[in-house]
């Protein structure tokens, strides 16, 4: 009995312990590295790596159906970051880690300001 | 995605096992399509939470397509006491039931060496109006639980060649009331005759052959006797299947009329390379060739029946005591000569002393 492609390649992610780093959540494509020395154990004694990719291949083609034209493997890997005109540097974020803060709060102000407790439990009166 | 068996020859596949070993070695015969029918031991997992994804999924699509069968382990089915862990067992059998589309269920003969859910090996009992009554009443219980056919498969281990020569009647006797059907483990029946001596055809024939549904096939390993030369066949699961098993299995395939389904099982964690991988994919392609090629016919049958149990489930006290004894026993003693012969349903002075060293090492690896 035949399984579906999508299921295939998810077997071989865990077979092979390929690491995966789905983002489909986020609206941009699967990415999935495939170490170097993955080979699948096969009687015929071929090379299966072409079939895993042919099966992720198939994956990506099924998942990103808002594509007229299904992406290539290779795609992905060199455009991870597509939706950034120019790819942000790791320095980027490093620099701008407080960056939705105007001003960041200084971190006497938490110690100032710690949430007092209750002076009596809402639930039953009890001070 | 449902398909029919045109040919009306067996669906040939295998166990699934949940490990990465097992997963890299099976892959290749699932991407090719080999595996025409998956057997799901459904009480061997804790929880839900603890499948991996692509479990779940393997298992969705073989049960959309009525290719999915149940196999259960835990149930000590021949257990003289009713506890709160077999009411839990059909309660959870009943949920995995409703969320997936299983062909049959099938459990072993025998009472589970251990007290806990998830350890303990399958130990025979003698065929008196005690067991048989007490089987019968679980079989009963079971199939009024799931709509669908019941079934039992045979021991590897028996304590004596009376235990051997009798099963078949046992097995047939307590699927009767129910229409349930048989599995045929040849590997189980292997080492029964390399253990008592016996011609494999010759017990194979005592066994009901009209109601097996299902084989299994698998490999196993000897263990050698202290002290002595003799060497017990095992059924562990860890090793390649014996080429008598592939030689008899034509002509099995000739007796078994209502054969449907031959599962390959192979225990997870055993693959230990490639070499290992390659051997289960060869057993398999052997199996499912031998399968294709048959000339045999067959032809199916209606299993299960209505039925209604007893209120309450039956208890056998003096059994259940025994039964007791018999696994306090196994776990504590050294050897054969720690096990007496105080019990009302064994009778100890006819079993083989290096079968009983053998499962008092079952007992030890198990519990």
């Amino acid at each position: 009995m035949k399984v579906s492609d999508v299921l295939l390649a998810t077997m071989l992610v865990s077979a092979f312990g390929i690491q995966a780093q789905d983002s489909v959540a986020n609206k941009s494509p699967k990415i999935l590295t495939i170490p170097e020395d993955t080979t699948l154990v096969d009687s015929t004694q071929t090379s299966e790596i072409s079939l895993i990719v042919k099966h992720i291949d198939s994956l990506y083609n099924n998942r990103a159906t808002n594509n007229p034209k299904p992406l290539a493997k290779e795609y992905f890997v060199k455009n991870r970051a597509t939706n950034n005109p120019q790819p942000l540097t790791k320095e980027y974020f490093v620099k701008n880690k407080a960056t939705n803060n105007p001003k960041p709060l200084a971190k006497g102000y938490f110690v100032k300001n710690r949430p007092r407790p209750h002076l009596y439990c809402p639930a039953c009166g009890r001070g | 995605m449902e398909e029919d068996n045109a040919t009306n020859k067996p669906l040939t596949g295998i166990s699934l096992m949940p490990d990465s070993d097992f997963l890299k070695a099976a892959l290749p015969l699932f991407i090719n399509g080999e595996i025409a029918v998956l057997e799901w031991s459904c009480d061997t997992i804790l929880s839900n939470q603890e499948k991996p994804d692509w479990l779940t999924n393997l298992l969705q699509e073989f049960s959309n397509a009525n290719r999915l069968l149940g196999h259960g382990v835990f149930f000590s089915l021949l257990d003289a006491k009713w506890t709160e862990k077999q009411s839990l067992w059909i309660k959870q059998l009943k949920k995995e039931i409703s969320e997936l589309k299983y062909n049959h269920i099938s459990e072993h003969f025998g009472f589970m060496s251990s007290g806990d859910f998830h350890s303990g090996c399958p130990l025979p009992v003698p065929l008196n109006k005690s067991t048989l009554t007490i089987g019968i009443d679980r079989m009963k219980r079971l199939q009024d639980a799931i709509d669908i056919p019941v079934g039992l498969e045979n021991l590897a281990f028996s304590f004596s060649k009376n235990d051997v020569a009798e099963q078949g009647e046992f097995l047939e006797r307590l699927i009767e009331p129910v229409n349930g059907f048989i599995i045929l483990d040849l590997h189980n029946i292997y080492c029964q005759s390399q253990n008592f001596k016996i011609d494999m055809e010759e017990l194979i024939q005592l066994y009901p052959l009209d109601a097996v549904k299902e084989i299994h096939i698998s490999g196993g390993s000897w263990e050698t006797v202290k002290g002595s030369d003799r060497k017990i066949r095992r059924d562990t699961h860890d090793q390649s299947v014996p080429r008598e098993l592939f030689e008899v299995l034509p002509w099995v395939l000739s007796q078994c009329t209502h054969l449907e389904f031959i599962i390959f099982e192979r225990l997870g964690g055993t693959l230990g390379g490639t070499s290992d991988s390659l051997r289960f994919q060869s057993d398999f392609r052997r199996l499912k060739q031998i399968v294709e090629t048959s000339n045999s016919t067959f032809t199916h049958k209606t299993w299960g029946n209505k039925v209604e149990p007893l209120n309450k489930p039956l208890v056998d006290h003096q059994l259940h005591q025994d039964q007791i004894l018999l696994k306090k026993s196994l776990l504590l003693a050294v050897d054969h000569e720690d096990i007496g012969n105080n019990f009302e349903n064994w009778d100890t002075s006819t079993w083989d002393k290096d079968m009983i060293d053998t499962a008092i090492s079952l007992s030890k690896k198990w519990d």
